[in-house]
């Protein structure tokens, strides 16, 4: 992901955009038999404008978006 | 975004945002004498749910997601943000998009806003769990209590090898038979006599036991022991991960289904608790594998496969409530056929740039 796609979500996000490696591992994997696979940036919306914003601003290169839960199931 | 936004008691309804779990909820929901009842065990959230259009132990009584979901906003690909829906229990006019956002993954867009169903408590609750001699004897009674129409609120299935996982985990105690959980909701007399109708129908196909509770901390105690189940299957091999299926057919074939599952798995060597919520059809197993041995993982995919070419001979489906997500694309179109055409033509329609949860559901 390019620095610039960065910033522009922490622009709105602040310190809710984060591409620290704690925040991609914990957001990488589940509980399946899959490997791990790392988001380049992990963001935390709170509201729906904030989210159209993250999607609008990875549209705009092209960046794929994945929705993440509890990391749960039965 | 975990914020119960609103509460219409008198509509039997809420709006929630999707981060927020099933359990926090049902917190949130207590005072009004009103519940969520879709159970996928653990802690989902109604987001999570909702894209991956869950069941869990409670569909059999109060339906899945789909049937619970009233109206959702979503932000779709290009950043616009849509309602697929009103609060009325009809759906409206034109094309229904509300199950076209429910179960599809995230890959059409983000949920952002969930309408949902509530329902009221129970008066009363009761459980009851049933030891069989012979697995055979487990499914029938299942198949039986459907049949005969009886309204089980929970009706779970499993085998012998999933109680010994459980006892060890959950230090349950129950016989390491194939066993039934039972749970039913209704007025006092209610849930009695739908209790002594399953047990009847129990005690017609060898039941070595029913164990009936009313007591809430009994109840939460058996269905904690359900939710743990993944745990506790994966616990019977240290080191483990579980493959997990999700077979469903139609009700009159489950039982060769599951015999036939149950007979393949004794054959291939592996070690494959079953659990499943046969009052719709649906049941997993846990294939137990070494996740750093692609020879093992080769053989739970070719036991996987032989399952679900099993479910689509009886007209089932690969996916009961977890979805096609990576592990079952190569399913979906020989269940569907040109129907996954057709869901092609509705991604490309709304996502063009394939930027929404890319490589589930279809090759991207």
């Amino acid at each position: 992901m390019q620095e610039s796609l960065l910033a522009a979500l922490q622009n709105i996000l602040g310190g809710r955009a984060t591409n620290a490696l704690g925040a991609r591992e914990a957001h990488g994997r589940s509980e399946s038999y899959f490997p791990v696979f790392l988001p380049d940036a992990v963001v935390f919306p709170e509201s729906t404008l904030e989210v159209a914003e993250i999607v609008k601003i990875c549209a705009s290169e092209s960046v794929p978006i994945i929705g993440f839960g509890a990391w749960h199931l039965a | 975004m975990n914020a119960i936004v609103s509460v219409n008691s008198e509509d039997l309804d809420c709006c929630v945002q999707p981060g927020i779990t099933r359990k926090g909820l049902n917190a949130g929901l207590r005072n009004r004498g009103l519940f969520f009842p879709i159970d996928p065990g653990a802690a989902a959230s109604i987001g999570g749910m909702t894209s991956t259009r869950a069941s869990g132990t409670m569909a059999v009584c109060y339906g899945t997601m789909r049937d619970n979901v009233l109206a959702l906003e979503a932000v779709l690909a290009d950043g616009r943000a849509i309602r697929t829906g009103r609060r009325a229990r009809r759906p409206g006019g034109g094309y229904d998009l509300t199950p076209l956002f429910v179960g599809a993954e995230g890959t059409l867009g983000l949920i952002t806003e969930i309408t949902l169903k509530l329902h009221p408590l129970p008066e009363a609750m009761s459980a009851a769990v049933c030891s069989f001699t012979s697995f055979k004897g487990a499914v029938d009674t299942a198949i039986a209590i459907i049949q005969a129409a009886i309204p089980v609120a929970r009706l779970e299935l499993l085998d012998e090898i999933m109680i010994r996982g459980v006892n060890a985990y959950a230090k349950l105690g129950a016989p390491e038979k194939p066993t039934l959980f039972l749970e039913f909701h209704g007025s006092v007399a209610g849930v009695i006599e739908q209790a002594k109708l399953a047990e009847e129908i129990a005690h017609q196909n060898g039941s070595l036991s029913c164990q009936r509770t009313g007591k809430p901390e009994e109840r939460a105690r058996l269905w904690s022991a359900r939710d743990n189940t993944l745990y506790a299957g994966t616990g019977l091999r240290p080191g483990s991960k579980a493959l997990i299926t999700d077979i469903c057919v139609p009700i009159s074939r489950l039982a060769e289904c599951l015999a036939e599952t149950k007979r393949d798995i004794e054959m291939s060597g592996m070690t494959a608790p079953i659990v499943g919520h046969v009052g719709d059809g649906n049941f997993h197993t846990l294939i137990l594998a070494n996740p750093k041995d692609a020879e093992e993982i080769a053989q739970a995919k070719a036991l996987h496969g032989r399952m679900v070419m099993r479910a689509l001979a009886c007209d089932g489906t690969c996916t009961g409530e977890h979805g096609i997500g990576m592990g079952k694309i190569q399913f979906l179109e020989r269940e569907l056929g040109l129907g996954t055409g057709v869901m092609r033509n509705i991604k490309k329609a709304l996502d063009p740039a394939g930027i929404m949860n890319p490589g589930k559901i279809f090759v991207s």
